[in-house]
Order: C-alpha cells, then structure tokens, then sequence
C-alpha cells in the first residue's frame, strides 16, 4: 500500500455533516457470528435441522436439565480450527471454556457456554482490495441460545432446537471506516468460512448473524461513545444501519446538547422503519460473572491437530482470483463470478484439468449452468444440487470444437445430461444432435430462405456482409440447429454472389 | 434364613441369588422397615413401592429363567433425591423442584440397576445438597436412628439413615464438601467418597461440580468395594470422568503402611470423644502393622473459607437454570419474564440456598472475582499441594470425619458459619479431589447418649483401593460397625 | 474487601447481587443477609494473607485435557418427554410471560 494511496484515501474516508460541512471519521468493528456446520450440536448429539418442528431436536443435556453435562463436539473444534488458519489466525495451544451467565428464556441453563479470557484463537484478519487490513481481535467458540417467538399471541414462545449448537464468534479491531468496508469485509469473511466448509453463512436462515460497533471522532481526536448495534440480518441492513448511526451520531454531537450525545448502549436496527432504536443502556451492562466450566476440561490443540486441518484448507478465493486472472486469462469479473463459490470454483477447475478450455468453461457455467439453478425442469436449488460432472461439461465442449454438433445443440446435449444423467456420446446419436455436413441439403435450405428476401441480397451484394444474418437463422432453424454454421454462411454468401 | 436388615449388600445378592430369598422378599422387607421407621426418622422424600415390586418380579423372573445374575441381585438400594432416575422425583428437597421427575436416568444408577440393584425411593437432604444437618430440607430434617433429637448429618442425611436404620442395606449419596463421609460417621456406618471423577456425574443434579462425587453409604467396607467399582469408569456423558474402571485392591490390610496423622486434625475444638475413639484407632492401625508417621496440612485453616468460595460461585451458576420455564414450579410475579424469574427463585429456594447463591454470585462479580473467587482458586492448588507433599512421607492420612459426633437438631440453624465449620475436616480433601472414607471407630458420650464417631481415611489422588483396604483392615480388627441403633429394622419381616 | 464497608453498603450490595442472581428479596431479609453476609466474609478474610502471585489456579480436577466426542448423532428426546415438567406449554413450545427480544 503505498504512501500516496493512503493520503488519498483518508481525505475521501469518512462523513461530512451536512449541516456544518465537518469531516467526521467513522470507527467500526464488527462481531460476526457463524454456525458451524456439524452434525451434531456442540455439547449433545442432537442433529439440528432449520426448520424442525419445535423443541423436536433437543435433550437433557442441550436444555439444560438437571444433572445433564455437557461433553465437546470434536468437529466443531476441526471447523472451528481450519476458519482461524484461513483467517491467518494464531491458534492457541491451550484454551478453555467459560460460562458466560445471563437470564433469558431462550438460556436452558442460565448461562452460556463460551471462551473468555483464552479463546482458542487471535489475531489474523482480512485484506480489502484497497489494501487496507481489517484485524481480528479473536475468534472464540461458543453455543447458541435457543429461540423466543414474540409474535404469537399475548404470551412468549421458547424453542429450544438450536440452543448449544456450535458458533464461531469472530471480533475485529475498530479497523473499519465506512459501510462499503464493512460490507466487503463481511463478503470476504463469508467467502472464506465458506470455502473452508465450516459454515453456510446464510443470513436468512441465521448461520450468519453481525453486529456492528460504531463510533464517530474528529480527525486526531481519541474516541468516542461506542454504540453496538445487533439484529443486523442481511448485509444491506449492516450498511444501512451504519449510515443511520453514523448520521444519528453525528447529528447529536453537532446539537452541542450534551443530554442528546451518544451513549454507551446497545441498539436494535428497525428494517421497516430503518432506524437503530435503543434496546438496553449501560445502566443495565451485564456482568457475566464469567468463570472456567468445571463440566469442561481445558483444551489443548497440538500441532498434529492443526497441521491435519490446514492441509484440508482449500485455495482460498482470493489466490484462486488472481490465478484465473493471470494464468487462465480470464477477466476480473468472470474471476469473481466464479469463485463467488467454493463448488463453482472446484467445478470450473475440475472442467479445466480435464482439458476444457478456460474461458468456455467459465462461459457454460455461467451462462448455462448458472440458469439450471432453480428451473422448474431441472430441480436444482443450488448449484451444487445439478446432477452434472465436470466431465460432462467437457465432453459437449469437445464435441462442439471436434464440430460434432453445433454450440444450439451443445446447450441442448448439456439439459439433457442433466435431466437424464447420462453421458453425452449417447444422448448425441439419440437425440440426433450431430452436425449436417451434407452440403447439398444445405444448399436447400439456403434456396428457400432465400426465396423472396430480394432487399437483403440486393444489401448483401452492394457490400453489407452483415445483412447475412438476417437469413442464417431461419436457415439454423429449418435444419433443428444442426447445421454446419460455416457452411451455411458459405453456401449462402456463393448463392448470393451466384444471383 | 438371616433377617433382611442383617444382611449386607453381597451376602443379601448371594442369597437371593442362591434362591434362600427372592427378590420380591427383599422389596417386602424393606418396605416394611420403611413402614415402622421412616415416619419417625423421615428417611424418605418419596418411595415407589409398585415400581421396586415390579423390578423385583422380572428380576425373581431372570433368576428362575436360569439368567445370569448381577452382583447386587436383588438389593434394594435408597438414593439420594438429587439422582436423576426416570419415574422417581428427583426434587433435591426443594420445593422449586417440587414433582420434577427426570427425563433421563443417571449412569451410575443405570450401572447399579443393571446388576440388580432396586432403586426404591428418593432420600432426604439438604436442600440441593448444601448443609449439614439436614436442616436446609423443605421437607423436615431426618433424624438420626441412634438419637432422634439429633441429626443424621447432611447432606446425605436420608441415606445415611436409610442404612444405618436397616432399611436397606446400600444407599448412594453425594459428596461436595463431605456431604456423605460426615452423616456416615455421624450414623455409625461406612461412606466412601472416590476421587474426583472416578464416578460419572452424569443425571447428579450439581451443587459444586468441581467437588461433587456419587459416593456410597454401606454396612461394611466390602458393600463399599462392589458398588464403587460398579459405578466407576468412563461415561461418554461426562467429560470430568477419569478412565479408571477397576477398583484393585492392593492388600487385604495395613502391614507395612505408613499412615500420616495431620496435626491440623487434632487441634482444640474436638470433641473429646472423637478425640479419643480416633486415637485408639490409629492405636489399632499401628498394632495392625501400620508405621505412623507425622503430618502437616498448613494450608487447612483456609479450607473452608476456599470450599465456601468456590462451592458457592459453582452452585450460583448451576442453580441458574432453575428460573420456572422448562421444569419446576413457576411464580409469576409481576407479569414480565424477568420479574417471573426472580418470583420462581426467592418462592422456590430456601435461606441457606438463596445465601450461598448470593454469596456465590458475589465473589464472582465484576470487582470481586480477583479478590475472593480468583485467589480461592490458588489457594486450591496450594491446599492439593499440601496433600501431596505429605504423601511423600505417607501412604494415607488419618484423622477424624466430623470434629463432633451428632449434635441436637436445631442447635446450629442460627448461625451459618457454625454450620459450615463442621465441614472443616472434610472439606480439605473435597477441595482436593482426594477420596476418603468414614469408618465407624467407636462411640462417645454425650449427655448420656450414646453417639457413633467416624475415622476418616484419605488416600492419595486415585489411590482408592489403598483407602478400601485400609477401612477393611480396620473393619476386621474392630467390632463397632455391627453394633446397631436404637432405631434399626430388627425382626420384622425376614 | 480492603477499606471498612458500611451497613448501608452491605444491604445496597446485598441488593446487586440479589438482582443478579434474580433473587427478590425484601428489605427485612436484606439486612439479615448483609449482616451475615458480613460475618461469613469476615470469616474468609484470611484468604487475603495469603501470597498467591507465583501459585496457578486449579482450575481442572481430572488432570485430563481436549476431552471431546465424536460428530455422531444420537437420538432426540420426544418433545412430549422434555415438555413433561414444564409450567406451562403452548403445544411444543414452553410458554413464558410476554417479553421484548433480547437477554433482558
Ligand atoms: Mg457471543
Ligand atoms: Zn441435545
């Protein structure tokens, strides 16, 4: 990063007041929680499912029944292991659990299973593409509550499915100046957990949740009032959160009424309303009463431990960007588009190992496969959910360049190897998708296209070559899309000069 | 055939094993020793007579079938009513738990059910295990079979009774602070606390869980052996549980031991018959073969002050969960989820409960963890050490159980730290997850009364079977643990 | 625990920690519990004497370490079964007063 880029982006960072024309900097951290994917909770074996008929999924010991203890998921720690390697974290050798205590109704045993002062973790981060590098503090693991349903009459509904099962909750330095560097921190961080199969990180269904610490200063001056704000659950909800706040703030410093100033607390963003409103002060700040679990022995991670997941790390998006880039030649977007994924990526790189050419790889899966996804014909949800191999990509690419069938074709061998799940030299005889070479009923086609297009012949012969096209496709369409594209231009070009 | 209340756990298993006896008889006799004692000593919080016919039947079935069968064959056993067991209630005499029956079963009943043993109802304690006496029970103390006026000791009070009473011939309790090896001595009969883990605690409802340990009440040291060694070993449900199935017995005796005596044990404060009966004792252990040696605890006048700290701080957490939503009895105070809490606990819990939550939520609070929870953790480790380092010199530590015999029920309820000082010789080895037995050593005279003392006999971190064999040794060489209380199921049913 | 609290002190920490411990107690049993609290506390007071800087805490009694289970399911219990001691039940769900998002 260099010296220039940094000037350069301190005078553009920030928020000017728009009734005083000051420059405020922004001071963000953010508290990102994701689920990690398991089978099993993180103290029981109960197997959670989103979505589960209530309390169908629980046990003594994930609600908190007397006398149940808890005993520790040994994957949660493997996925809780490989994120903190790919976020460049230092894993600590030693770690312990807590009990972090508070009452709610969705807390079975009136407190938390957490890490306090020695999670398992700190330090590693994320780079932005401006350079800048947004630190972690630490990651640590911990439980999840269960649910409360408040919408369902004049009583409080408890749901216990997902209490204890295992979260990873990342924490940043106050490195983040703005919403877009928020937004792009979380968009990477998800990347990455994602590509490292510890979590969906889907915010919809909350294996993905954030909350955002921010603050407002003057340029040179310490900070000031830290202000959290929770039920952040889409990424345009955490960006406008924090525009909303950063303008909330600012506005009350500038009223000079030091009653209407920020204070420490915690607020709710409103999406209907899109408003942060207050939920707890600091008057009511907890006090966890934090201590060692005795249910829990310490933990020791050993080298073994960690050199075993960091070889099951995958290349990460961001390396396999520039790889694209560089060595297959692909431009920046079809880079991004494709390893927005992990199976998108691994499938692309599976075509072209098998010999399929980079960029026609990139453009059938983005222009063929991309739109399987969620067509009724297909049954795909996901990209992931398409019954195809990389082989199979491959083999209709390499039929199309062997000339075998026409690209129209292609597009149709490719549908039916999904639908059918049969290979593609099968589907080609049985489904007649070879290419027409014969000339002579080319050139019967052509005839008959031609008949009556007198305007496009005579815009031809005075030297429009691309008139032409006019007439390729009803000629495509009289042969079923299978005939030889070259010849057809060919034959229709010697017609036309033969009139 | 011997009477029923005579019998200890293995010679009543081979009996019935052996067709002298059904079980069917066994459950009819202890139900009848419950029938003429527990109203006066108020062993029982609640029996399932049905339930234990029941188990009786398909077990008399098994044995007639020709099946194999387990070691306690038969056995009715009375556990303490913080032991989760599915269709008992498991109320750990507090009336926030008042009707809870557990959805599951703990292990180590699990473990003793299926060698035959026959869980025939919960006992009385101190209300979550935290007292002496069994005064802190919602549901009225029990009274010890040797003197009514008196207590049984606590926490296990209900168990040590149920023993001591004849009515049956094993009892679980659990040990924090010495919670079964104090109402053991206090009752005449033997306790037996293992190391720390060497018992799942798995389905035992928590006071402290650093200190807590399933520990059985018996009538004689091989009762103590058997159902020890089929609780142990590892449980997949409990992460603390050490990887130690087998109880070996070293030696059947104490030739050549060196037995240390502390002098923080005997210090001013004892009462003169205890002091008395634990000097014959070690008088016998050295004529027994024993070396005597010398010892020192330095650290013990600190015991009960890190015990209290750190019991409390652990049982504040572990009482948490019981706020009214998912089990127990629920107040709704002033209509919020939060003021329904705190209306479900001060209405659930009583004095001595809701003290040391306070206390335990106090040492640590923000501002006080350092000062009182934080340095009573190191004061912990210094307490371990002194038992380590006197275990360079000696194989077991001898010593008093309780610094008195029984006292008179009411005599104490006033003042908390009187209370809490009874623990003081056992709260030591608690704090140091060492295991310990109490054997009856004798009897004082109080005012006339004729009371029960217990030895207590510590043993180095898993040296479990050491401390078995030396409580055997002694049982063999000594007569007062087949002397009976004044409330005992004598005659009877057979 | 260094300089002398009051009476006033001991009942109004009384009160904290009581509201901590969601445990709601009157003013009468406040100073009963703040004057015992204060004896028992006293009691314990020789724990400060103690020089502790180079001890370790004991924090884990089996000795044993990284004890962990396999990702393996096991059986759910019947939601019938786990709402069995429930106060109060509104089908599978447990039922509590009407409260606002959020711990607390
Ligand atoms: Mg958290
Ligand atoms: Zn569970």
């Amino acid at each position: 990063m260099s010296s220039t880029g940094d000037t350069l982006r301190l005078r553009e960072s920030g928020y000017v007041s728009k009734r005083t024309g000051t420059r405020w900097m922004v001071v963000i951290g953010l508290e990102v929680h994701c689920q990690l994917k398991t089978r099993t909770k993180l103290f029981c074996g109960c197997e959670y499912r989103f979505g589960a008929e209530p309390n169908s999924i629980t046990c003594p010991k994930c609600t908190g029944q007397p006398g149940a203890l808890p005993v520790l998921n040994r994957e949660a720690l493997a996925l809780a292991v490989r994120t903190a390697l790919a976020l460049g974290c230092e894993v600590k050798e030693k770690s312990k659990f807590d009990r972090k205590h508070y009452f709610y109704c969705d807390l079975p045993k009136g407190y938390q299973i957490s890490q306090y002062d020695q999670p398992y973790c700190t330090g590693g981060g994320i780079r932005l593409a401006h350079g800048k590098f947004v630190r972690l503090t630490r990651i640590h693991m911990e439980e999840d509550a269960g649910k409360a349903i408040h919408d369902r009459g004049d009583k409080t509904l408890v749901d216990l499915n997902r209490a204890s099962v295992p979260l990873i909750e990342s924490v940043t330095e106050a490195d983040i100046e703005s919403a877009a560097e928020a937004t792009e921190y979380l968009a990477s961080f998800k990347e990455i957990v994602q590509y490292c199969g510890a979590s969906d990180c889907d915010m919809e269904k909350g294996t993905l949740r954030c909350d955002v610490n921010i603050s407002v200063r003057l340029a040179g001056e310490p900070l000031r009032t830290k202000v959290e704000i929770k039920n952040l659950n889409s990424f345009r909800f955490v960006a406008a959160a924090i525009e909303y706040e950063t303008a909330r703030q600012v506005e009350a410093y500038e009223s000079g009424d030091p009653a209407q100033f920020p204070v420490q607390e915690t607020r709710l963003w409103d999406p209907n309303l899109g408003v942060t409103r207050t939920m707890r002060s600091k008057e009511s700040a907890h006090d966890y009463r934090y201590f060692a679990d005795p249910d829990l022995p310490p933990i020791r991670i050993d080298r073994a431990f960690i050199e075993r997941e960091r070889s099951s790390l995958p290349e990460l998006p961001a390396s396999r960007r520039e790889r694209y880039e560089s060595a297959m030649g692909l431009s920046a977007k079809d880079a991004r588009v494709l390893t927005a994924e992990r199976v998108v990526a691994d499938f692309f790189e599976a075509c072209v190992r098998l010999g399929g050419k980079a960029k026609d790889c990139s453009n059938w899966i983005q222009n063929e496969l991309f739109c399987m996804v969620g067509d009724a014909e297909i049954n795909a949800a996901t990209f992931d959910e398409i019954q195809i191999r990389p082989h199979d990509l491959v083999s209709v690419l390499e039929l199309i360049e062997k000339g075998v069938i026409q690209g129209n074709a292609g597009r149709t061998l490719l549908r039916a190897i999904v639908k059918t799940g049969r290979n593609a030299k099968s589907l080609v005889t049985e489904l007649g998708l070879e290419q027409v070479q014969d000339t002579l009923q080319i050139e019967t086609w052509c005839r008959e296209a031609l008949v009556g297009k007198d305007k496009i012949i005579a815009d031809v012969k005075s030297g429009k070559p691309n008139a032409l096209n006019a007439l390729f496709g009803p000629v495509m369409k009289a042969s079923g899309g299978k005939a030889n594209a070259q010849v057809v231009r060919e034959t229709l070009q010697r017609l036309i000069e033969e009139m | 055939m011997s009477a029923y209340s005579e019998l200890d756990a293995v010679a009543l298993a081979a009996e019935t094993s052996a067709g002298k006896r059904s079980a069917q008889d066994n459950v009819a006799a202890c139900f009848a020793a419950v029938g003429q004692l527990d109203r006066e000593l108020n062993v029982f919080l609640n029996t399932d007579r049905l339930r234990a016919e029941a188990a009786a039947i398909e077990l008399d079935r098994r044995a007639a079938a020709g099946e194999e069968l387990g070691a306690l064959h038969g056995v009715p056993i009375a556990l303490k009513a913080n032991m989760c067991t599915v269709g008992f209630e498991s109320n750990c005499a507090s009336r926030i738990l008042a009707g809870y029956k557990a959805p599951y079963t703990a292990t180590f009943v699990e473990r003793l059910v299926a060698a035959g043993a026959i869980p025939v109802g919960m006992t009385n304690m101190d209300e979550f295990a935290m007292g002496s006496s069994s005064e802190n029970s919602a549901f009225g103390p029990t009274r010890n079979p040797w003197d009514k006026a008196r207590t049984s000791g606590g926490s296990s009070a209900g168990s040590a009774a149920a023993v001591a009473a004849g009515i049956t011939p094993i009892a679980l309790g659990s040990d924090t602070g010495g919670s079964v090896r104090q109402p053991a001595a206090l009752c005449g009969i033997f306790g037996f606390k293992p190391t720390y883990g060497r018992i799942s605690r798995y389905g035992l409802i928590a006071f402290g869980s650093s200190l807590d340990q399933v520990s059985p009440f018996a009538r004689s040291v091989r009762d103590l052996e058997l159902v020890t060694r089929l609780m142990s070993g590892t449980d997949v449900n409990d992460s603390t549980c050490l990887d130690e199935p087998e109880l070996q017995l070293e030696h059947g005796d104490v030739q050549g031991l060196r037995i240390g005596v502390p002098k923080e044990y005997f210090a001013d404060g004892l009462e003169a018959g205890v002091r008395a009966r634990c000097e014959e004792a070690i008088a016998t252990l050295e004529r027994l073969g024993a070396t005597i040696v010398p010892v020192t605890l330095p650290h013990s006048q600190h015991a009960i002050a890190v015990y209290y700290v750190v019991a409390t701080a652990e049982a504040s957490s572990n009482l948490a969960r019981f706020e009214g939503v998912r089990f127990g009895a629920r107040v709704e105070g002033d209509g919020s989820l939060q003021g329904m809490f705190a209306a479900t606990r001060e209405a659930g819990f009583g004095p001595e409960v809701k003290r040391r939550i306070l206390l335990g939520t106090y040492v640590l609070s923000a501002g006080y963890y350092d000062a009182w929870y934080g340095r009573a953790l190191k004061v912990r480790t210094l307490l371990r050490r002194d038992f380590e380092t006197a275990f360079e010199s000696c194989d077991l530590i001898v010593g008093p159980t309780s610094p008195e015999p029984a006292f008179e029920l009411g005599s104490k309820t006033d003042d908390p730290v009187a209370m809490y000082l009874s623990d003081v010789l056992t709260v030591p080895v608690s704090l140091a997850g060492l295991p310990a037995a109490s054997v009856p050593c004798g009897f004082t005279d109080v005012g006339g009364v004729r009371l029960p003392v217990g030895l207590q006999i510590i043993g180095p971190h898993r040296a479990d079977a050491r401390v078995l064999c030396a409580a055997r040794a002694f049982e063999a060489a000594t007569t007062h643990a087949r002397e009976r209380a004044p409330a005992f199921a004598h005659g009877g049913a057979a | 625990m260094n300089s002398e609290p009051t009476a006033a002190d001991q009942v109004a920490l009384v009160h904290t920690i009581a509201r901590l411990a969601r445990l709601e107690i009157g003013s009468d049993e406040a100073t009963a519990l703040a004057g015992q609290f204060t004896s028992i506390l006293q009691q314990f007071r020789g724990l400060a004497s103690l020089d502790v800087t180079e001890v370790e805490p004991l924090v884990s009694m089996s000795g044993a370490e990284s004890v962990t289970r396999a990702d393996v399911p096991e059986p759910s219990f019947a939601p019938d079964l786990m709402l069995a001691a429930a106060p109060e039940r509104d089908g599978d769900f447990y039922r509590v007063p009407k409260t606002v998002g959020g711990e607390e």
